[in-house]
């Protein structure tokens, strides 16, 4: 091997040396090129061994940590990284040197002054001779930007809970003085209160909306994904309405499939799609009917909500997600909105890798349909972890993820029949879904494995949730009494411990 | 009568509650702070206690904390108030020790409802 190394390198060697004078300056204005690039660039670059000792830093680098030239001997890389942050970038070089892919870090730097810097970049390995010597890593400033987004946060935070408290107390005192609380209260007095506690209910929904804007704009919404029956949830929520259908004399057409179509959705927020679709069609629409339909496909599902009411010209149709435009709008009393629901429904089927359109004619009806996507149980895991991963990344926090696997699946699958052991892996998905507390946990099965996803989990206490999640299935299984016995191995992979990288933690997981 | 204190560091919410449950015949007992919250809990001994999560001299949390450490109160369901956005914090005070969240603007039957649901459970 040394050998033929040698003489590869050989006529490289011989070939620089006798370089045309054309190759030469190219050479020469290449190295120019990356050394400008090295000075002139405002992101900050610096090269370092993986011990933590400095060997070159930019200009860029100096000037944001504010160190010179000969401050640098008695510095590692370590002792300028905030002091939480150390072991888990070590962590992160430590996996780049090792096997030379590039990855992304985050950290807080401290500056020669003092001042804490987030910064945000890329590390990557550098060769020489064949041999990894070095990591270069370029990064930039993201205070200001993270103080920022800090501030999105508290203004959510703060607006939700400013507004809320005082139409609560606005809420409930016209509500107490209706249901007269107090002493009698002549009609004409209930019927103006009764307007009172409608508008602030109006006020309440418009809050909740721009909230949810807010949140969805600023990535802050997370799905909840389980194991739906999508027939059953659009039953339901079709159900809540027939009443007002029928009051307002409309009849009420559904299509549903007859078998269960189970898909992983975020069950309150598809219902708040579909809510908010029918409400619309509600709303525009003075006789005929309204119709819901679903239809299966092999890698969607469809859901219609379409009816026969006023229509939407082609004019308003155009604009008709985006955020506060309202349409088919008459001059007179009649239920508004805020011009946010029909955006939001977008927002939050695209969270759902899903996708939305709407068609109407005017005076003859409109009609909203989305598709949702059917999930493979790998895709599943896997854009699951890596959504929950990219969460834990930016917020610089744990995830654990617990492993049950169903030992000697095969065998059992012999003896019971696959329809039999397929059953009991999903009621035990469900058991565990049962069993967790916390609105970000979630299960999901594999064939023969189910993945439980921590975040904001350290592994100590994963083993905790793990210890409880094993006797919540025992008592399952013993309750299900199958012969043979069932048996479960568990195991836990936790973010950054033992892996980095989404790749990382999948290759962990199926290496169980 | 059962008796529910109601610990809420902004006043006129607390009297809207107190007002509403005593019409319902309930007996209230009402605290403006934290502190206060966690002695009229251990003196009165109610049946439950609804606390506010967000409060100026100690986190909602940190009163169920100490409500769930003591052995005296510990046995007292607990419903928050949260006016915060759905969903944040609900299983961490599950977690915690709380048997339900009530959320803010609230309907008078929602709060009903929930009362009577923890009461009824609790007997």
């Amino acid at each position: 091997m040394k050998k033929r190394l040698r003489k590869k390198s050989s006529p490289a060697k011989k070939s620089s040396v006798r370089r045309s004078p054309k190759t030469s300056v190219a050479a020469s204005l290449s190295e120019q090129k990356c050394q400008n690039l090295f000075d002139l660039t405002s992101d900050m670059i610096q090269i370092f061994k993986a011990d933590g000792t400095l060997l070159e830093m930019n200009a860029a680098w100096r000037k944001n940590l504010e160190y010179s030239e000969h401050d640098l001997a008695n510095l590692t890389v370590y002792n300028l990284l905030f002091p939480k942050d150390r072991k888990e970038s070590e962590e992160v070089f430590l996996a780049v040197m090792r096997d030379g892919k590039p990855r992304k870090f985050q950290a807080t730097m401290v500056t020669k002054g003092g001042q804490e810097l987030a910064v945000e970049g890329t590390v990557s390995r550098l060769m020489c001779e064949n041999r990894p010597t070095a990591l270069s890593a370029i990064f930039r400033d993201v205070t200001r930007h993270k103080h920022y987004e800090k501030l999105k946060d508290e203004f959510i935070s703060t607006v939700s809970h400013e507004l809320r408290t005082p139409l609560t107390v606005i809420r409930e005192g016209v509500s107490q003085v209706r249901d007269e609380l107090m002493g009698p209260v002549p009609e004409d007095q209930k019927t103006m209160l009764d307007m009172v506690l409608h508008n602030s209910d109006r006020l309440g929904r418009i809050i909740e909306e721009l909230l949810d804007v807010s949140k969805l704009e600023a990535g802050k919404v997370r799905l909840h994904r389980k194991l739906c029956n999508i027939v059953e949830v659009v039953s339901e929520v079709v159900g809540n309405f027939r009443a007002i259908l029928k009051y307002k004399n409309l009849e009420l057409l559904t299509s549903f499939p007859s078998n269960r179509i189970d898909i992983y959705i975020d069950r309150d927020k598809i219902v708040q799609v579909l809510t908010h679709l029918i409400n619309n069609s509600l709303k525009f629409t003075e006789k005929g009917h309204i119709k819901v339909h679903i239809k299966a496909q092999d890698d969607f599902v469809e859901c219609r909500v379409s009816d026969t009411g006023r229509g939407i010209s082609k004019e308003d149709l155009s604009k008709a997600f985006q955020k506060f435009s309202q349409f088919s709008r008459e001059i007179g009393p009649g239920d508004r909105g805020t011009g946010l629901g029909l955006s939001i429904c977008k927002k939050l089927i695209e969270l759902h890798h899903g996708r939305i359109k709407i068609e109407s004619t005017p005076l003859k009806g409109t009609e909203v349909s989305f598709l949702l996507p059917r999930y493979t149980h790998r895709e599943l895991f896997k854009d699951s972890i890596g959504e929950a991963l990219s969460r834990c990344v930016e917020e610089r926090s744990h995830l654990s993820i617990i492993i049950f696997d169903v030992l000697d699946f095969e065998v059992l699958e012999k003896k019971l029949g696959f329809r039999q052991v397929e059953n009991i892996v999903v009621q035990m998905e469900k058991v565990i879904n049962g069993a967790l507390r916390r609105v970000a946990d979630v299960a999901i099965k594999d064939t023969k494995a189910i993945m439980v996803l921590l975040p904001d989990t350290q592994k100590d206490n994963a083993y905790v949730v793990m210890g409880r999640l094993l006797q919540v299935l025992e008592d399952f299984l013993i309750r299900e009494q199958k012969t043979p016995k069932i048996e479960i191995h568990s195991s836990v992979i936790c973010y950054p411990e033992e892996a980095v990288t989404l790749e990382e933690i999948l290759d962990g997981i199926y290496a169980q | 009568m059962k008796k529910i204190l109601v610990i809420d560091d902004e006043p006129n919410i607390l009297l809207m509650v107190a007002q509403r449950l005593k019409a319902n015949h309930y007996a209230v007992v009402t605290a403006l702070s934290g502190e206060q919250g966690l002695k009229r809990a251990s003196e009165d001994k109610p049946d439950m206690v609804l606390l506010d999560h967000v409060m100026v001299d100690m986190d909602g949390g940190e009163v169920l904390d100490r409500l769930k450490m003591d052995p005296e109160t510990r046995s007292i369901p607990v419903v928050m108030f949260t006016a915060d956005v759905k969903d944040v914090k609900l299983g961490d005070y599950l977690d915690r020790g709380a048997v339900d969240c009530i959320y803010k603007p609230f309907t008078p039957e929602d709060l009903l409802a929930k009362v009577q649901k923890v009461l009824a459970g609790q007997s």
